[in-house]
């Protein structure tokens, strides 16, 4: 398996799929239409590795049946990949009120939300356990990672509640989570990242240290990556309340010069750590983070294999 | 129209600002959730040109409000031609002559007339000159009015006349009030009169300005800004002036009478040229005392009292340059026989007896002495022995002839104290009120009865008006007679009970007044002889009958003597005699020292008037005090203002616009705009629908 820009699938509006009224729905429809999209492709599977074989038994995808091992040994065998191993997944969740911001038909909050919940639906469906963690200052709600029947509903409902806090501090709910998950898996973090991040290199790098994979979600608002606001008023802080008076055409530049500064900043630490990182605006389709989500998890494994390419001893 | 103050037109400038926040006060209005304010920094709005002008009706009431209130501070008016009157330039002068004693001195005086002669040598026939005198107050000689009404070649002579006919006085300076009155007549003077452009006002002072001058008055006042004050200063040959005073020594315990010597103290000027002085009493053939004083300080020194043996009144300081201040009157200090007549069978040395305190609260005195004779009221007692006393009090029931000689004493208008001890003595009441309608009871008392309800102001108790001394709650009455008074007594209640009975009551009898106690003061029935209220109040019943009790016998020219409300007749130094009618309460016309002799029905009584002490006080005083405490002192004669024709006209606009008053009519139409805009504002917001 390579992974190619091959055939781009079909995305689906964020807009249109906002429309959902159920979240787990909603998740649903972006999850099985990008399996369809994939599906199409002439490459079989998804971008993941390939790690080792099993026993065909019924009722698995004849599609994955190496044939050629049937040819060599009469015996039924069907791939494997990555995902197909025990993965424990924590999304880790921004519900602070600053993602309760939004300048078009929906919210970072939404957004955010139905990020997750794809990202859950797709995992859980792989067989993975998926863990929910929401945090403003500090984790407010912790949800393990299980993959038992009915728990994705659980985090769909989760998913759900309205963010509340008042402040956003990245560092404590990564040293919470840290401390509760003994077990190496893969941390998402989603989150507008509104906030110093003074200490996010050190926490990321401590959790990766400890073994896990993080990718970073960044969401923002259209509004916010452009500030091309028209309104001259009193703008008022969604978190501390603050206000101050603003006049966007004045503000604008020093406000994308701030800003840019900012991202550049958490993209320069992501990538020296290792961390994944994709900066998504509220306009752009889940199904393309999905697809970021895997091609990241794809380039993760080959980069940990190797060593192990080193000692595998061929198939079993 | 025109306006009085045409610059504060340009406050209407400040239209733009309404303007400016019009527009942007919908903008501050609205408020925009956002995020994060962390990439954000505060910015003022700006204007864009292609904002549009919402609510303009609304804006333009802002605008108006703003340029009413800019009009009506320029003072709007309709300005009219000013009549051809005539304006008159002339100018205002105060010519102000010291008369104090100071001016007594020897070569002052006669340079008075040459002053004011040249002072009224420069006035022209548009000037206004006002001649005042003063000393410790404040006379006009000569008014405005009547110089104006003064034939233009009588103006001078009558003036110099006026002031020939001036003498200095005996009275001590107060300068400071003579200045302000001055200055206020000058202003008055300017409000009233027809000059509206006259020069300013000048003060001419022709004094010796002396130190000893009062000038406090100055330290409250404000000097007109107008007024200068020019000061044409006299002076005399010789500096050295000493004068000397009596120290008196106010105890009373000593028989005054029997000291030996006199202490005086000799004030010596500080510009003195000589230091030695002799003390010498006048028509006295006994060498005088010898008193050394340094310029600028006093000492005190004793000599010999003359003033006991014989009518020797007069001592006298020779060696220095001024007399005027020399001669110290000293009153004869005799020691007055006061009786006081007691009516009752009391024991005088038994304590529970009221004689017995009686006897001690008229004990020695200084000044006095008391002699109290008691008497049973049964007893004969003739005319002779009942008008020899001060005062009579009856503490008992008299007899008959007892009771004409009392009805006889009081119709001299003296005053009699009864106390009503038993319930018998109302007969004593109806016998010399003559009224059958009193009734007197012993009343039933609960425990104790207490004195409230005083009438301090009476004389007779005014001596209890200050707080400190008005609590009678310590005085405990266990008996008293409850006396009804009948309405046409005439009856003056002065103290009730807390019963509402009558507890003191003052009845006019003939010429004389009737005190009444309903109790007595022995322990028996009440305990007030034992409290602090007793002696004065004794004392001053005593007092009310006509004796004057620590009547001074020194005072200063000028001060005024207390009297005790009797009619007298005060002889003075210069052999005048005045008679004060009966009710006055002070003598005024201390105009000159020597000694008073007071004669009354009570007796005769002298008493000494002296120079005030600073008017001795001759050093010269600065010119730089008076300019230190605000006044405009110059040298140069006030300048005849010439108005111009711009300062005419602006005072006649002046007055046009305080006639028309168009700022209240402009005033009045903010109000009504502001209203208008308060709520149309009010409306149009209900109206406004929310952003999108």
């Amino acid at each position: 398996m390579t992974d190619r820009p091959g055939t781009p699938v079909t995305l689906v509006d964020p807009g249109a799929l906002m429309r959902i009224k159920s979240l787990e729905l909603r998740a649903k429809v972006i999850v099985e239409g990008l399996w369809q999209g994939i599906h199409r492709s002439p490459y079989r599977g998804f971008s993941v590795e390939f790690t080792e074989y099993r026993h065909y038994t019924p009722g698995d995808d004849p599609r994955y049946i190496d044939w050629r091992l049937y040819a060599r040994s009469d015996r039924l065998y069907i791939k494997m990949f990555e995902d197909e191993t025990n993965l424990s997944c924590h999304l880790l969740l921004d519900h602070s009120r600053s993602m309760s911001y939004g300048s078009g038909a929906h919210t970072k909050a939404q957004y955010a939300a139905t990020l997750g919940a794809t990202l859950a639906t797709f995992l859980f469906h792989q067989g993975d356990a998926v863990g929910l963690a929401l945090f403003d200052d500090a984790l407010r709600q912790y949800l393990p990672c299980r993959n038992r029947p009915n728990y994705l509903h659980r985090l769909m409902v989760a998913l759900e509640t309205p963010p509340e806090g008042r402040a956003t501090h990245l560092g404590r709910p990564m040293r919470q989570l840290a401390q509760m998950v003994t077990r190496r898996g893969l941390i998402v973090l989603i989150s507008d990242l509104l906030t110093p991040i003074d200490r996010l290199e050190w926490e990321l790098g401590a959790l990766f240290a400890r073994g896990h994979d993080v990718i970073v979600f960044q969401v923002l608002d259209p509004a916010e990556l452009a500030f091309d606001l028209d309104t001259s008023a009193l703008y008022e802080d969604l978190e501390t309340g603050r206000e101050l008076y603003i006049d966007p055409a004045t503000a604008q530049q020093g406000y994308k010069e701030r800003l840019g500064r900012h991202l550049d900043q958490i993209q320069t630490l992501c990538r020296g750590l290792g961390v994944g990182y994709y900066l998504f605006d509220t306009n752009r389709p889940f199904d393309a983070a999905l697809l970021d989500f895997m091609q990241h998890r794809m380039r993760t494994r080959r980069a940990r294999r190797r060593p192990r390419r080193a000692r595998s001893g061929g198939v079993q | 129209m025109s306006f009085l103050f045409p610059l504060l037109l340009t406050g209407g400038l400040v239209v733009a600002l309404p303007i400016v926040l019009h527009m942007i006060r919908q903008r501050t209005q609205q408020r925009v959730p956002f995020s994060s304010l962390m990439f954000l920094r505060p910015a003022l709005p700006r204007l864009k040109h292609r904002r549009r002008l919402e609510n303009r009706f609304l804006l333009l009431l802002r605008c108006l409000i703003v340029l009413l209130l800019a009009l009506a501070f320029a003072r709007p008016f309709f300005a009219k031609a000013l009549p051809p009157t005539v304006v008159r330039v002339g100018r205002r002068i105060v010519l102000l002559v010291d008369t104090s004693a100071s001016m007594r001195r020897q070569g002052l005086w006669e340079q008075v007339g040459p002053m004011a002669r040249s002072v009224l040598a420069d006035t022209t026939a548009l000037d206004r000159v006002c001649v005042m005198r003063f000393d410790r107050s404040l006379e006009s000689v000569l008014s405005f009015e009547e110089w104006e009404g003064l034939g233009l070649d009588q103006r001078v002579s009558v003036t110099l006349a006026r002031i020939a006919d001036l003498s200095p006085g005996w009275h001590d300076t107060d300068l400071g009030q003579a200045l302000v009155g001055a200055a206020e007549v000058l202003e008055d003077d300017e409000v009233n009169s027809a000059q509206s452009g006259g020069g300013a006002g000048q003060v001419v002072l022709i004094s010796d300005l002396q130190q000893g001058s009062e000038v406090q008055a100055l330290h409250a006042y404000d000097w007109p800004a107008r007024t200068t004050l020019m000061v044409k200063s006299l002076a005399c040959e010789g500096t050295t002036n000493a004068a000397p005073q009596w120290v008196q020594d106010r105890s009373h315990a000593v028989d005054a009478t029997e000291k030996k010597t006199l202490r005086v103290r000799v004030t010596n000027a500080a510009a003195a040229q000589s230091e030695q002085f002799q003390l010498t009493w006048s028509g006295s053939s006994a060498s005088g005392t010898a008193v050394y004083v340094v310029p600028g300080h006093s000492t005190v020194v004793s000599v010999p009292n003359q003033t006991t043996a014989a009518p020797i009144n007069q001592l006298v300081l020779t060696g220095d340059d001024h007399d005027f201040d020399n001669t110290l009157y000293v009153a004869p200090q005799v020691r007055q026989q006061v009786t006081i007549l007691y009516l009752g069978p009391d024991d005088p040395n038994d304590p529970e007896d009221m004689l017995y305190y009686v006897k001690r609260a008229f004990g020695s005195h200084g000044l006095y002495d008391f002699q109290v004779v008691a008497r049973s009221g049964h007893d004969v007692i003739g005319d002779e022995d009942i008008n020899a006393a001060h005062l009579i009090l009856v503490a008992d029931t008299v007899s008959r002839e007892t009771l004409g000689a009392l009805g006889r004493y009081l119709a001299k208008g003296r005053t009699v104290l009864l106390a009503l001890t038993s319930v018998e003595q109302a007969a004593v009441l109806t016998g010399l009120t003559g009224s059958t309608a009193f009734t007197v009871q012993e009343a039933e008392v609960d425990d104790y009865a207490m004195l409230e309800h005083l009438d301090v102001t009476y004389p007779l108790l005014r001596p209890f008006a200050a707080p400190q001394f008005s609590d009678f709650t310590q005085v405990h009455i266990w008996h008293y007679r409850r006396v009804t008074l009948p309405d046409d007594a005439g009856a003056r209640v002065l103290a009730w009970f807390d019963t509402d009975d009558p507890a003191w009551f003052r009845l006019k009898v003939d010429q004389g007044q009737l005190v009444t106690m309903s109790c007595g003061w022995q322990p028996e029935d009440s305990d007030l002889a034992l409290s602090s209220k007793f002696v004065p109040l004794i004392y001053s019943i005593l007092e009310s009958g006509g004796l004057s009790i620590g009547q001074g016998i020194q005072y200063y020219v000028g001060d005024p003597v207390p009297l005790a409300s009797r009619a007298i007749v005060v002889h003075k130094p210069d052999q005048t005699v005045v008679t004060v009618e009966a009710g006055q309460s002070r003598f005024t016309q201390t105009n000159q020292p020597g000694i008073y002799r007071m004669e009354s029905a009570l007796g005769s009584h002298s008493f000494a008037v002296n120079l005030a002490a600073r008017e001795s006080n001759t050093s010269p005083l600065s010119v730089d005090t008076l300019e230190q405490l605000g006044v405009t002192v110059t040298d140069a004669v006030a300048e005849a203002g010439v108005p111009t024709e711009q300062v005419r006209q602006a005072r006649g606009w002046a007055v046009q616009e305080q006639e028309q008053k168009i700022w209240r009519w402009v005033l009045l139409a903010v109000w009504v705009v502001l209203l208008t805009e308060i709520a149309l504002g009010a409306w149009l917001t209900q109206g406004v629908p929310e952003p999108e």
